[in-house]
């Protein structure tokens, strides 16, 4: 059976009379402006702020999972990142896309309105969304960012580490990923 | 009034008259009217000539030989000449034209009192009225031809002791044309040069009269080229040297700016760039799944 694409069509709905916005399989959702979401993160606390982040991931993960069916375990790289992609842009944090560098696993935003800031926010919506749809415990390191673009490597606790390390150390994201392949990070 | 005929009918008669005294006169004078004629000639002293006493009686022609005349050119009316000749002739014969204002008189005269008029101031003649001489000089008028050779003797006599100016040419020579000078009208000579020899300078500013108006050819050179030798390298003279500006020598047209290479030397093809290569190019994931699941364990070894 095959996945479907990504459909957005009446995904959002607008019920002036009551005053609410409702986005299709998920209920309620509120526009609120990016800045204010920004500075209420670097209030919360790491922690908090990667519960919050998770939970939005988690709620992208359950909306594609019931997009896929029970064929969403076998979709192709593609097929994910077309509805991964979609449901974070429904929810107006930018456009995602996927690099494989290697067997290195890279997903790219660009144009999130949080700018640096709201980095560490969509490295948990994406550990969330993994969670969700793939059941599998996934780290997401921020590897670089530029003025638009930001990168972030799925790896493990042990690769996630690594990696940290070596750009702490000064070395670059790539160079950090070539280590990261070999085996030989610190 | 006298009529023009009459007029034309008494010099007629005077015309004929004179001619026929001529043929007894022993010069007959011409009266050519020469104008441009012999400037250089010195004018005639003219002295003031007794006026005759003209009357209108002709005089009779049979009673006169022919003269001979030579040539007398008729006379135009605007270069009409008066002259005055010594004609023998009776002393009761007495002859007088009147040519409108002016009279022609005919007296007998002496040979030395023959007074030639015909000369530059002949261009007064036609319209002037014959002045007459002043009173100191005038002379009585002789009644009778004994009176009148009596009063020549006299002047004759009276003259004798002072030196007489010349007053007319003899009447051999009488009023000819000037030669022109030969040599005014004609260009000089041109000089022979193999005479002449060297030059030789008479004056140092102008030119001798041997060397003005004569043209030499001189004979034409050569076609063949001239074969100039290398010129002296001179240095000029220092008031001619003046500074010029700078010329600085336009550069050569710009070559096109191109970098300095430095290639790169090639790589061994047995050293791989980099494993991170090879090993991007050994993995294809099939599924998210698998690709994600080898994500997850870089650096888990």
């Amino acid at each position: 059976m095959a996945v479907p694409r990504f459909d957005p069509s009446h995904s959002v709905k607008f019920d002036l009379g009551r005053g609410s916005v409702h986005l299709e399989g998920a209920g309620p959702r509120l526009l609120v402006p990016p800045d204010a979401l920004v500075d209420l993160c670097r209030h919360a606390g790491q922690e908090s702020l990667a519960d919050f982040g998770r939970k939005l991931g988690t709620e992208v993960g359950r909306r594609i999972g019931e997009q896929w069916g029970d064929a969403g375990q076998n979709i192709g790289v593609e097929g994910f990142i077309e509805h991964l992609g979609g449901n974070l842009a429904l929810l107006g944090f930018g456009s995602a896309s996927l690099e494989r560098w290697g067997r290195a696993l890279v997903f790219v935003v660009e144009g999130s309105p949080l700018g640096a800031a709201g980095d560490p926010l969509l490295a948990a919506i994406f550990e969330g969304a993994l969670q969700r749809l793939m059941g599998r415990d996934a780290r997401a390191v921020v590897l670089g960012r530029d003025a638009d673009h930001v990168r972030f490597l799925i790896a493990g606790e042990k690769g996630a580490s690594k990696v940290r390390a070596l750009l702490a150390s000064g070395k670059a994201w790539g160079d950090a990923l070539a280590a990261l392949h070999e085996g030989g990070a610190a | 009034m006298i009529s023009p005929q009459d007029q034309i009918a008494k010099l007629e008669r005077l015309l004929e008259r004179v001619k026929s005294n001529a043929g007894r006169a022993r010069v007959a004078v011409s009266a050519t009217p020469v104008k441009a004629a012999a400037p250089s000639l010195p004018e005639p002293m003219l002295e003031p000539i007794p006026e005759p006493v003209l009357e209108t009686e002709p005089p009779p022609p049979a009673a006169v030989a022919q003269p001979v005349v030579a040539e007398i050119p008729a006379p135009e009316v605007e270069e009409e000449t008066s002259m005055v000749r010594a004609i023998p002739v009776d002393a009761d014969e007495e002859v007088s034209v009147e040519m409108g204002e002016a009279s022609i008189e005919d007296v007998d005269l002496l040979e030395d009192e023959i007074v030639d008029i015909t000369d530059a101031t002949a261009e007064e003649a036609p319209t002037a009225v014959i002045e007459e001489p002043p009173s100191s000089s005038r002379r009585a008028i002789a009644g009778t031809m004994d009176e009148a050779l009596s009063g020549a003797a006299e002047s004759v006599e009276m003259d004798e002791g002072r030196e007489i100016p010349l007053k007319t040419p003899p009447p051999e020579s009488g009023p000819q044309a000037a030669p022109l000078p030969a040599q005014a009208l004609q260009p000089p000579p041109t000089p022979d040069l193999d005479e002449l020899g060297q030059p030789e300078l008479v004056s140092g500013t102008q030119p001798t009269a041997a060397q003005l108006g004569s043209t030499i050819d001189l004979p034409t050179g050569s076609e063949t080229e001239l074969e100039l030798g290398e010129p002296v390298a001179e240095a000029p003279p220092v008031h001619l040297v003046r500074e010029e500006p700078l010329r600085v020598a336009p550069p050569p047209p710009a070559e096109p700016v191109r970098p300095q290479v430095h290639a790169r030397p090639p790589l061994a093809p047995a050293t791989p760039p980099s494993a991170f290569a090879s090993a991007a190019r050994s993995f294809q994931p099939q599924s998210f799944r698998e690709l994600l699941e080898a994500s997850l364990r870089l650096g888990s070894d």
